[in-house]
């Protein structure tokens, strides 16, 4: 064996050097383990843990065929890291632009935004890691960008509330906001069953990110929510909405709204107001336009009020269909004092209770008001659902002006029962009308049919449900052929008739309000009606709110209002198949043969 | 000879362990794939839904018909009922007796 020399100096320099590295080490990995040991330990399990929140899907809204009316789908914030852009890149930019429909400069801004000021005091830079290129890109848009292959483009999923149908019972159906909140109709009415619950995940990831599966530790599915139905009919609907276009393209009117439903349970068919907003682009409409009028707005019925004190009259035994009243006093006295009666619009003499309806006489309908007396007018006036809500349940609905007897004045009581001195919504008009053609029985109006899950089962019902008896069932039907006769040759809404089918209905013609006398140039015309009048399938409302008319005409209600009923009841008994009352009609009719 | 032992049960089973890992990491890799085609089989899915409701709207059907299908008018619309329908097979079998017997006289 070799003997090396190896001097004192180098060996010892050479020992403590190693022997201080190792000590170094050592004492590092004494400070890593045991010194700082559960900071390291939460740094490394903070960088190694991932907790993924699982966004519950929200439920999707659907008619009463299962026709879909709103649905959640995903979409993607695309956005660009300008750090990871390589530049080799940049002649890609343009077919991106191409496909998310913005301007190339933008594109180029925002990868050339590599830095930011930190904003402190130090006047630093912050490199920048994200630059938003767009919000709601569709998944087909962004495999299509994806398949580019332009690195530092990439995007998030998110969920997002979709409306197929567009503008298509916008005000029924509301919306969802871009923070995710149901902001007003259904989607707020019957949010606690759609939101559904939100899940999260525990697990790890890679250094890339990148989710590692098998570590999963903890996991709280996502429960999505409850889907609903609603009472609405899709195609009621749009035929419905047809007709508020074609209204509103011949009247100009400042809104308009149009009610169906069906007596029997009082479930909304369909219900539309104009103008009208698309749910999947609500901020660039008005606000205004995002108003449910038929619920939200209020107007003086007029004449479709008549229906009140008419049969509360009755249902008192006061008067009879065949009573003759005249209408062609001015006054009425009650002991010492005399009270002005309203006009007519043409003078009717002395006619029944029935062409009281029929022709729509105010003094009339008046003298009718005076025989039944403040309270027992008041007292019908909220049998029929008048100063309250009708609870649809969506927001905004406002009950209406109806003052109690002590605060009328001496007119009210001859006011009222033409229309006047009140302030209604189309829905409580609509109600109103209902009753009668409900045998006199008062529903709750709905909107909800049931919330069901995935596999279509049913999880809660919504039923109808009956608010109150308001008139006879025998009351119910003397008031019923007084308004089959309003949509005659002898009534004022003939323009509502419909060959072969009986139908029932009153006009509405009202002046507006305006600096505080009734204007006659600003008028609200409305028709409420429903058919078949011996076995009644829909009720359908039409207001009109100042139509506008050509050559100085007026806008009544039989007018404006009556063509639409009329329309609208002609699309229905083809959808319904509903058959003449008038059997001679028939091709077949045996007397033909 | 049990050193041996020893190394090969504890070796092998140390191997047995890291394969069965790397077969769970591969397994779990796969079920994450999986788990992402579905989501986005999910929302093509829902993609179609939404397009098929909206081509679906009775409005946008009837423009793709406009002028040659359309919903008939009430007055159009003939409904038989079973008495009618019964005289009316009566009145042809009279008319078909009348005939019959028109011919047998002419006989």
């Amino acid at each position: 064996m070799k003997n090396v020399f190896i001097s004192s100096y180098r060996f010892y320099l050479t020992f403590f050097a190693i022997l201080l590295t190792f000590c170094t080490l050592g004492g590092r990995l004494f400070h890593l383990q045991v010194w700082d040991a559960d900071r390291y330990s939460q740094l490394a399990e903070g960088v190694r843990k991932n907790f993924i929140k699982e966004e519950a899907r929200r439920g999707d809204i659907v008619d009463r065929k299962g026709s879909l009316l709103a649905t959640t789908k995903s979409v993607v914030v695309l956005g660009v890291d300008p750090h990871a852009f390589k530049g080799e890149h940049r002649s890609k930019l343009e077919a991106l632009a191409a496909l998310l429909q913005v301007e190339h400069s933008v594109l180029l801004n925002a990868v050339n935004k590599k830095f930011v000021s930190s904003g402190d005091e130090s006047g630093g830079m912050t490199p920048v890691r994200w630059v938003k290129l767009k919000e709601g890109v569709d998944d087909s848009t962004y495999r299509k960008i994806k398949d580019l292959g332009i690195d530092g483009v990439y995007g998030n999923y998110q969920h997002s509330r979709f409306y197929p149908n567009q503008k298509l019972a916008a005000h029924v159906l509301g919306y969802v906001n871009k923070e995710g909140k149901a902001c007003m109709g259904v989607e707020l009415l019957a949010d606690y069953y759609l939101k559904g619950q939100d899940g999260w995940r525990e697990s790890e990831r890679d250094g890339r990110r990148r989710e590692m599966p098998q570590f999963r530790s903890v996991e709280f599915l996502a429960r999505n929510g409850l889907n609903l139905e609603l009472t609405l009919d899709r195609v009621i609907q749009d035929t419905v909405e047809d007709e508020l276009n074609e209204l509103i393209e011949t009247f100009d009117p400042q809104s308009a709204s149009i009610i169906v439903s069906n007596p029997q349970t009082g479930e909304i068919l369909a219900m539309a107001n104009g103008p009208t907003f698309d749910p999947n682009e609500y901020n660039t409409f008005p606000l205004e336009n995002q108003r449910n009028r038929a619920i939200t707005d209020l107007y003086e019925p007029g004449s479709t009020f008549k229906i009140v004190p008419v049969g509360a009259a009755l249902n008192e035994k006061l008067v009879f269909p065949e009573d003759i009243i005249d209408c062609s006093i001015t006054s009425y006295s009650i002991g010492k004092k005399s009270l002005r009666l309203p006009k007519d619009h043409h003078p009717l003499g002395k006619i029944s209770l029935h062409q009281v309806v029929q022709k729509s006489s105010n003094r009339g309908a008046a003298q009718i008001g005076l025989k039944l007396g403040p309270e027992r007018l008041y007292h019908y006036c909220k049998s029929f659902g008048f100063g309250e809500e009708t609870n649809l349940g969506l927001v905004g609905e406002r009950s209406g002006v109806l003052h109690p007897p002590k605060r009328w004045d001496g007119l009210t009581i001859t006011r009222l029962p033409m229309g006047h001195a009140v302030s209604v919504t189309p829905m409580q008009v609509h109600c109103a009308m209902s009753v009668v053609a409900n045998d006199g029985i008062l529903m709750k109006p709905s909107i909800l049919r049931r919330a069901f899950d995935q596999e279509g089962k049913t999880v809660v019902p919504f039923s109808p449900t009956a608010v109150r008896r308001v008139l006879d069932e025998s009351v119910a039907n003397e008031l019923n052929d007084m308004l089959v006769s309003v949509v005659g040759n002898e009534g004022t809404a003939r323009t509502a008739m419909i060959k072969g089918f009986k139908v029932a209905g009153k006009t509405g013609t009202t002046q507006k309000i305006i600096d505080g006398k009734y204007s006659s140039n600003h008028h609200v015309a409305s028709f409420s009606g429903y058919f078949p009048a011996d076995q009644p399938r829909v009720v359908i409302t039409v207001v009109v709110d100042e139509p506008q008319m050509t050559k100085g005409r007026l806008g009544y209600g039989g007018s404006v209002a009556g063509p639409s009923f009329q329309k609208i009841a002609k699309r229905l008994i083809s959808y319904f198949g509903i058959q003449p009352s008038n059997k001679e009609l028939s091709f077949l009719g045996t007397d033909n043969l | 000879m049990f050193l041996i032992l020893t190394v090969l049960v504890f070796g092998g089973g140390a191997i047995s362990i890291v394969w069965l890992r790397m077969e769970i990491s591969a397994t779990a890799k796969n079920c994450g794939k999986l788990e992402d085609q579905r989501e986005m089989v999910a929302r093509e899915l829902q993609e179609l839904r939404g397009l098929k409701s909206r081509l679906l709207r009775p409005s946008m059907v009837a423009r793709l018909v406009s002028g040659r299908l359309r919903v008939p008018s009430p007055n159009k619309t003939i409904y038989v009922t079973d008495r009618e329908l019964a005289a009316f097979e009566g009145a042809r079998v009279r008319k078909d007796q009348i005939s019959r017997g028109a011919l047998l006289s002419q006989r």
